[in-house]
This record gives structure tokens, sequence and C-alpha cells, in this order.
């Protein structure tokens, strides 16, 4: 019928603004295929993820404590398998000198049944051998260690030779995170070997027994509460799956993939809903007189409706289904890369049809309600009215912005100032436009900058420990002496670091206790600790539910200390699952100086060669680099920085696409205004400078509010990142700011010259014929 | 009332127009009352502003009249809705408008099918109504690469596509030289000749010559009708 007559004009409707559709469907393209990339990816990492879990039995459950808790955890129903280990933190020379790292214990003649290992190089340990250590394969990479390699476990006997009979990856150590709140470790200060139980419990000490547990259908609410029964029963750390530090930090980054799945196509496809909006809306004006030629002649609302309907529906699918396919084959490419960076053993690539199904859906629904609404005012048109020569477009007025202008403004100035109020639903949708291509950008700053402000606040602001160092006995006065006169150390102080168990009337809180003495170089304190308490970390205030002044148990195990202490006060830091006491409390506590020593030194950079007299120092047992976990974390925020850019790339794309459509829109519709007035010989400067100044203006109507939501946006998207350990303050800087303001006016600026050109290309005598404008 | 051949074609009765409100009020049409029989080539005269287009958009129905009694073809426009509108115009009337209103993207054969296609034409309907206006030869030229006369052909192609008793046209000659002019007239004579009513709107007194009936206005009111 004649819908289908209509076809060839959709067709050639579409070629003719093929510039301003493909501006649409690019769109259109980023935000779907950013939707089929990051939604691939989340699915598929977390297939591979729960597949790998699967096939090595991946505990639900985690708790140091001794038979007991084995036995209260083994009594609950809801445990369908527990099994105990060792589970300790000692001194090993992996080949780069002494470090302190993981030892956990296996059984000697087979896997253990939960968080079986998979080796990937060698074979299991063997009874026959009994210095046989598994190596974790991470640990393996870091230290350059392969099958046959020596190394040492250092135990209450002394140093013990072992020799790697393989290299096994664990589901535990995909993410090498000693704990949760150490998210990040030095590579060459910390590793994971696998010994027999046997071997295990003659290297650790005492209190380093481990149960581990899961749960039927691995019920989150089951295993939360196998933790809290841990507790009671004399645990001094228990964690579900959601708190383990390996699958936290996955799991961070899972959710970040459907995170990015959910809001950056929202935002994209929305800024594309705009731009054909825009578009259709500058094309039905420009069609009026057909569109009441078709209604005079019969042609019903529906018909109008449903052509530019599908003229809103084509120009998006233009993006939808190129999208589709590159955005399967980018998270095919990405999940592949993504785990063999992570090493994670089961890469579950699956193609998803029902995400391409949704993309499709999406975008053909974006198309169909940005075309529906300008298609619907077209429809209502009254046959008359739309068939009548000079539409609204071309009702001059005076604009309140006139007013602030000199009073001898020049005429192309005001000419300027006047078309902005000339259509006022274009220029307030070239201005939203602005506005989000702003939110996108902004966002892209305040992560950027929030991450650069965390980053530098905790590991060169708050964190200023250089090298940590294990001692041979403790941190007595000739001790630390004897270090600060190492080559590049400013100054070596006493220092511990151990786990905690902090409880209160209402809870309990698992942090790292980090001993400092009173006026430390290495910290920064916002108040001086004192010998009053416990200065307690902001994710432990809220789980004990304290104030300053309470008293609350404390428990150190390892040390036997189960002592009430004071909450002296709080710090709210970046990385918010330390707790701090001061090393003469400490020395009250346990009866001895603290065993460790923290040294800062002159310049960072020299932190490689201190690194290497330190390990032959005779006091010294062990090393922890914090110069090379805070160049760690600087290599990460590398990342970020890329993913940033790639936002910014995007923002850009999506700014000059819809500024770039409403702008040509503008220009294309002034072609007889223009072309009547450089009939009578005005120059093309006067056209460009009051086209230029008043797509500029119009532009910057949008920048503050932009300013203002993108701030507040990306404020919001980062809250989603900030974890009960790690949280960040949203932050922009001045030049970020200014940055995204010049950003935009570049877009401007850009956008408007394809329009401009093709204005000054026009067949004069045919637009002075032209009726009305 | 079903229509039979003594009842008029078209029938107002004290037909006003006006627009906007008070202080601002125009009144296109003031108590217009007209019969327009079958067969009639009526030519409607006046300066611009005296409400003739309206008088022909209210008989077309793409405008409503603010009161009065407008029936054509013995359908009542009073009070229909949209879709009721829409489908009195796909049946009983068509259009050729001074500027011929042509869909730019479509070829002249497509233009008029187009409009064909709403009364169950065809292709080969359009390209026999386009020969019948001497434009066999541009069927697939678009309307930028035809002249004015060629152009307003088309249009009147596509109104005859239809096969509408009732002809209404808006100043169909008023872009066009005189030869691309007297070309539309003559086939407008040929179609009156084929017993099909024709209201014209017109300044052009010449035109009047075609005409077998004329009507002048003047501010909205029929100032005069004489039958030739």
């Amino acid at each position: 019928m004649s819908a289908s007559v209509l076809r060839p004009k959709l067709r050639r409707d579409l070629r003719q603004k093929r510039r301003q559709v493909i501006a649409v469907a690019a769109t259109v393209l980023i935000g779907v295929g950013l939707f089929v990339v990051s939604w691939d990816m989340y699915r598929n990492l977390q297939r591979s993820y729960d597949e790998t879990y699967e096939q090595t039995a991946f505990a639900d459950v985690w708790a140091h404590g001794d038979d007991s808790v084995a036995s209260a955890i083994a009594s609950l129903d809801s445990v369908d398998t527990v099994e105990q280990r060792v589970s300790a933190d000692i001194s090993m020379d992996l080949g780069q000198g002494a470090i302190i790292g993981r030892l956990q214990s296996v059984p000697g003649a087979g896997q253990p049944e939960l968080n079986r290992l998979i080796i990937v190089d060698g074979s299991y340990l063997d009874p026959e051998v009994e210095e046989g250590i598994l190596l974790e394969s991470n640990t393996a990479d870091n230290f350059g260690l392969t099958v046959g390699s020596p190394i040492e476990l250092f135990g209450p006997s002394g140093w013990v030779e072992g020799e790697v009979v393989g290299i096994a990856v664990s589901p535990e150590w995909l993410w090498m995170a000693p704990s949760s709140e150490e998210l990040l470790a030095d590579p060459l200060g910390f590793g994971v070997v696998f010994a027999s139980h046997e071997l295990a419990e003659s290297l650790a000490p005492p209190g380093s027994n481990q149960v581990v547990a899961t749960v039927a259908d691995h019920a989150v609410e089951a295993a939360a509460e196998v933790a809290s029964a841990a507790f009671a029963s004399g645990a001094t750390d228990a964690y579900d799956r959601a708190h383990h530090p390996s699958d936290q930090a996955l799991q961070s980054d899972v959710e970040g993939f459907r995170q990015m799945a959910v809001l950056f196509p929202v935002l994209f496809l929305g800024v594309a809903a705009l731009a054909t909006s825009v578009l259709l809306s500058r094309l039905i004006q420009s069609q009026r007189a057909e569109i009441g030629m078709l209604r005079a002649f019969g042609f019903g609302q529906g018909e109008i409706v449903r052509h530019f309907a599908t003229y809103g529906l084509v120009t998006a699918m233009i993006g939808g289904i190129p999208a589709v396919v590159l955005g399967a084959l980018g998270g095919w490419y990405a999940t592949g890369a993504y785990t063999s960076f992570l090493s994670i053993p089961f890469t579950s690539r699956n193609l998803n049809p029902s995400t391409w199904i949704v993309a499709l859906a999406v975008s053909a629904l974006m198309g169909l309600v940005a075309g529906y609404l300008p298609a619907r005012a077209a429809a209502r048109i009254a046959p008359a009215t739309a068939m009548r020569p000079l539409g609204d477009i071309a009702i001059g007025r005076h604009s309140w912005l006139e007013k602030l202008l000199p009073r001898r403004t020049p005429s192309w100035a005001l000419v300027a100032v006047r078309n902005i109020g000339r259509q006022r639903r274009r220029s307030a949708a070239t201005m939203f436009g602005v506005v989000l291509a702003l939110i996108l950008i902004v966002s892209a700053f305040v992560m950027n900058d929030s991450i650069n402000e965390v980053f530098t606040r905790q590991f060169h602001e708050v964190d200023q420990r250089d090298l940590v160092v294990v001692l041979d006995g403790n941190a007595d006065e000739d001790t630390l002496a004897a270090l600060a006169l190492v080559d590049g150390v400013a100054a070596a102080e006493g220092y511990m670091q151990a786990p905690v168990l902090f409880q209160s009337e209402t809870g309990f809180a698992a942090q790292q206790l980090q001993v400092y003495e009173q006026g430390s170089l290495a910290h920064e304190f916002a108040s001086t600790i004192t010998t009053d308490g416990v200065v307690l970390g902001t994710a432990a205030k809220d789980d004990l539910a304290v104030e300053i002044g309470d008293v609350i148990g404390m428990a150190l195990p390892g040390f036997a200390v189960e002592t009430p202490v004071v909450v002296a006060g709080f710090v709210d830091e970046p990385i918010s699952g330390f707790s701090y006491l001061p090393v003469q409390t400490w020395t009250e506590l346990t009866g001895a100086p603290t065993p460790m020593a923290v040294l800062t030194l002159h310049r960072d950079d020299d932190h490689g060669s201190v690194r290497t007299q330190l390990v032959d120092h005779p006091v010294v047992v062990a090393v922890e680099d914090h110069v090379a976990i805070a160049n760690q974390a600087e290599s990460l925020l590398a990342a970020s920085r890329f993913f940033v850019g790639l936002m910014l790339v995007f923002a850009m794309v999506m700014a000059v696409a819809l500024i770039f459509n409403a702008m040509t829109v503008t220009i294309g519709e002034r072609e007889s205004e223009v072309a009547n007035l450089q009939a009578n010989g005005v120059g093309r400067s006067w056209i460009r400078r009051t086209i230029t100044l008043e797509n500029l203006v119009t532009a910057f109507g949008g920048i503050i509010p932009g300013l203002i939501i993108g701030r507040i946006l990306g404020a919001a998207f980062l809250a989603q990142f900030s974890t009960a350990q790690f949280s960040f303050d949203p932050s922009i800087t001045m030049m970020s700011l200014l940055l995204s303001v010049a950003l935009i006016v570049v877009a401007a600026v850009m956008a408007q010259v394809p329009g401009l050109r093709s204005l000054f290309r026009l067949d004069l005598a045919a637009k002075v014929r032209e009726r009305g404008a | 009332m079903p229509p039979t051949e003594n009842t008029p074609l078209v029938s107002l009765h004290n037909v006003t127009r006006t627009y906007g409100e008070g202080e601002t009020e125009i009144r296109a049409l003031d108590g217009v009352d007209l019969k327009i029989d079958h067969g009639e080539f009526v030519v409607l005269l006046g300066p611009s502003g005296s409400g003739k287009t309206t008088l022909l958009n209210v008989i077309g129905g793409i405008d409503a009249a603010t009161s009065g009694e407008v029936i054509v073809d013995g359908q009542s426009l009073a009070g229909l809705d949209d879709r009721s509108l829409t489908a009195f115009r796909r049946d009983h009337v068509a259009f050729i408008f001074q500027f011929y209103n042509l869909v730019p993207t479509l070829t002249a054969v497509e233009n008029v099918e187009l409009i064909a296609a709403l009364t169950g034409g065809g292709r080969s309907d359009a390209e026999r109504t386009l020969g019948s206006v001497g434009l066999a030869d541009h069927l697939d030229r678009f309307p930028s690469a035809l002249s004015g006369g060629q152009q307003q052909r088309v249009a009147v192609a596509r109104a005859l596509a239809k096969n509408s008793a009732l002809l209404l046209c808006d100043e169909p000659t008023g872009a066009l030289d005189q030869a691309a002019g007297k070309q539309v007239l003559d086939l407008l004579d040929e179609l009156n000749g084929e017993m099909r009513t024709i209201v014209l709107v017109t300044h052009d007194e010449s035109i009047t010559e075609h005409a077998s009936r004329v009507i002048r206005m003047v501010d909205g009111r029929i100032v005069s009708d004489s039958k030739r």
C-alpha cells in the first residue's frame, strides 16, 4: 500500500542526510558496541570464574582457628565439606632474597578436597619427596622459578631447603592479594607456596590452622552465617567468598564491566536518541509542505508516523547492527585477553545471542522512540498549515541575551543572539546534547582525577613506608641504628603489621594492625597515635559501631594476645582496613619490642639498591618493598588512564556527532536566508561570524549544567567502585574542568565546519527562488 | 443524505473561518453560502487575503470551518475526526497546488504512484496517467530535473491518479510562465470535459475564460457569482 511507495523516499532521504545519519549511527555504534563488549565480558568472565571455581572446588568460607572451630563449622546443616590446613605468612627465599610469603598446606598424597590445584608444569607432591614444594604460578612468573628450582623456607628451626616439583594455579590466587587490605602486593616481596601438611606444620608458627568449607549450593547467606558461627566459636578471622581477597578483586572487575554495560550505553543511546530526534525534527520541518500534501491527499496520521519512525529505526540500525558484530568480536577477544592476562585456567567464551537480541532491540527501540515524537508532531500538523509558506522558523523576536550586549553591537552578533531563541526547542536540544557530552567527559575526568587523588593520598601522603623489614630479632635501638646506617636510608623505626580481630558488643572487624612509633615519618596521621588506645579505620568503625572512648576486645592471633583496648580515634584513609597502635602499647601488650622495622629512604628511586643491601644485612630476615607496590599501583593507574582516554575519545565522537547534527540543521534551514544575504552582497565572513557565534553561544548554554551534572554523576559512578575496604572521594581538578570546556568548544567548532562549507556552495539563483525559509 | 444528480456536489451554508482571537482575530471567511454542481468549472477570483484559498481548503477538508455547514459529495464535514477527514480527502477530493508540493526525493512516476496507491492503483496506473499529461518520457526524472510546467503537470497527474470527482486547484498557474500555464489550463479543460468538477483559485482574470462560473470574493465574502 502507500507506505511501501514511501520507501524510495525513505531511502533517498537517508542518503540525502547521510552525514547526519552517519553521525547518529556512530553514536549508536559506540553505545551499543560498548554494551555488547562489556556485557559479554561480564557474562564470559563470570562464567570463566564460576567454571574455574567449580572445577577446583573453591571454598565458600575461610576461618582461622583450631579443631573446635572446624567442629563448629562441620556441625552446621548448611555445610557440605570441611577441610583443615595450615595457612601462615612465613619468611621464604625464592631466589631474590628473603621475603614474607604465604605457606599453605595440602595433602601430601593427593589433591585437597577444596581449593584444588591445577598443575600447569611438573607434578603434584610426591610423599616420597619430603622437600617437594608446589609453587603458585604467578609467584613462579614473578620470581622466574621453574620446576626443579631450589627455594628456602624459614621455620622455628631455621632455614629449610625445598625443591619446586610443580607449578600450580590456585583458585585462591588468581589475583595476588595477601589480604583484603592488601589487594596490591610487591611482586618480588610476596609469594605463595604449597607444602604437605607435615612440612607446613613444622614450619608455621602456632595458631596457623585454617578451616575451609563449602555450603550447599554455594548459598551466599549460608556462607555468611558460617563465617559468623566461626567467629562465635573462637575463630580469629573468618570470611566468605565475597570477602576473599582474590575473589573480591576479580568480582570488583566483573561488577565494573556490568556497571559499564549499563551506564555508558544508556548515556550514548540517550545522546543518539536526542541526535535522531533533532535530525528528524529538522527533516520534518523541511518537509512540512510534503507532509501537508500527503495529508491533503488522504494519508493518515498513522502512515506519516510510521514513515518517520521508520527513518529513526533505520538510522539506529545502521549503527546497531555493526555494533553487535563488532561488539561480539570485541567481547570474545577482550575476554580471552583478560583471562589470559590473569591466567584464569578455564575461559568460557560463549557467543551470547541473547546479548545481541537485547542490543538490537535496544537500538530499534531507541530509533523508534526518537523517531516517534517528531513523527507524531508531523502527523498532527494541519495540512493547510503545513503547506502555508513561512512557518514559525522565520519568526524573529528580541532576545533577553541582547540586553547584555553593548548598545552598538554589530548586526551579525545581534542576529546570532536572536537566532538562539528562534527555534527554542532546537537550541535546547543542542544545549542538552552538550550537557550529555559533558557528562561523559566530566565523568571520565572525575574518575581519572579521583583515582589519581586516592592513589596519591594513599601511597604518597598517608602511607610513606618505603621498605618494611622483618628482623632476625627485635627492633631495639642497636638494630634500628644499624639499619639507619644503610646507604640511602633516611630513618629506621620500630614497626609491626599483623592481622587483628576486634570485637565489640555489636560485631566483629578483621583488620590489619599496623604499629608505628609516635611521630613516625612512615605514616601521616590526622591526629597523633597515642598510648590511649587503638586508632581504627572507618571500615572497623562501621562494623563495630563504636565511638571514641568505647572499649573493644582485640585478639592478635600468633601473639597470644586477647585484651580490651580503648578506641582512641579514627582515621579516614582511602584504604580503610588498617588500624593503628603505637610501638609503646605494642611492647606493653606483647612484652617485647616489634619484630619489624619500617624504613624511609632519602630518595624513592634508590629503593632497589637499598633493598639489595638489606637482603644481605645480618639483622634482616625479609624485605617488603612498598615503593614497588606503589609502582604497581601506578601501572594499574596507566590502565585506568587508558580507559579514561577511551571514554574521552568516545565522548568527543558523541559530542561532535550531536553538535554536528544540531548545527547542520541550524545551518541548513538558513539556506534561503543566507542565499538572499549573499545575493545582496553580504560577505561570507559576516555569515560565518553570525552562525559561529550562534552555535557557540548555544553550546555554552549547556556547559555549566553539564559540568555540574557530570560532576554529580561521575561521583555516583565512582561510588559503584567503592568497597568497605577501599573508598573514593570524588574530585576533579580545575585543569580537568577547563579541558572539558575546551573539548566541547573544539567539538562545536569542528562540528560546524561541514555545514558552513556547504552553505558557501549554494546555488544562489535556485535558493532565492524558493518560497519562505 | 446520499448524493443524487440533482444535489450539489459542494454545499456551504453560512460558513465562517476565523484565525486568532480578540483584537487579532482575522475573519478569513464571513458567512459564505455556496453551492457547486457536478461538472462545473468554478473560478474563485479575488485579491490577496480575500479568503479564496481558505474557502478551497475548507471545501477540501484540509482546514475546518469555525462555524456553518460544509457538505461535499453528500458528506458533512462538520465534527469529523481526523481519521474520518483523512478518509474523506482520500475518497472525494484531489488537490493541485501553486508550488506543486511534489516529493523531491521521489521521481515523477513515484510521486504519482504514491497517491494512486491510496485508492488501490499501481505503477502502471501512474505511468498511464503521466502519459495522459504528456510526460511519458519523463517518468523517472526527479522534480528538480523538470521544468515548472512539467512539475505542475506531474501534480495534475497526481491529482488525476485518485480519480476524484472534485479537483481543487490553488493558483495552479501562479508559478508558471504563460505557455506552461496554458498547457495546465488546457489539461484542466479536458478534465472538466470528462465531467470532473473543478474549483480553481486565482487572481488572474484571464483564467475566467476557461470557467463555467466565476465567483469573486472580497474580505471573506462572495461579492459576485456569475455563470458563463
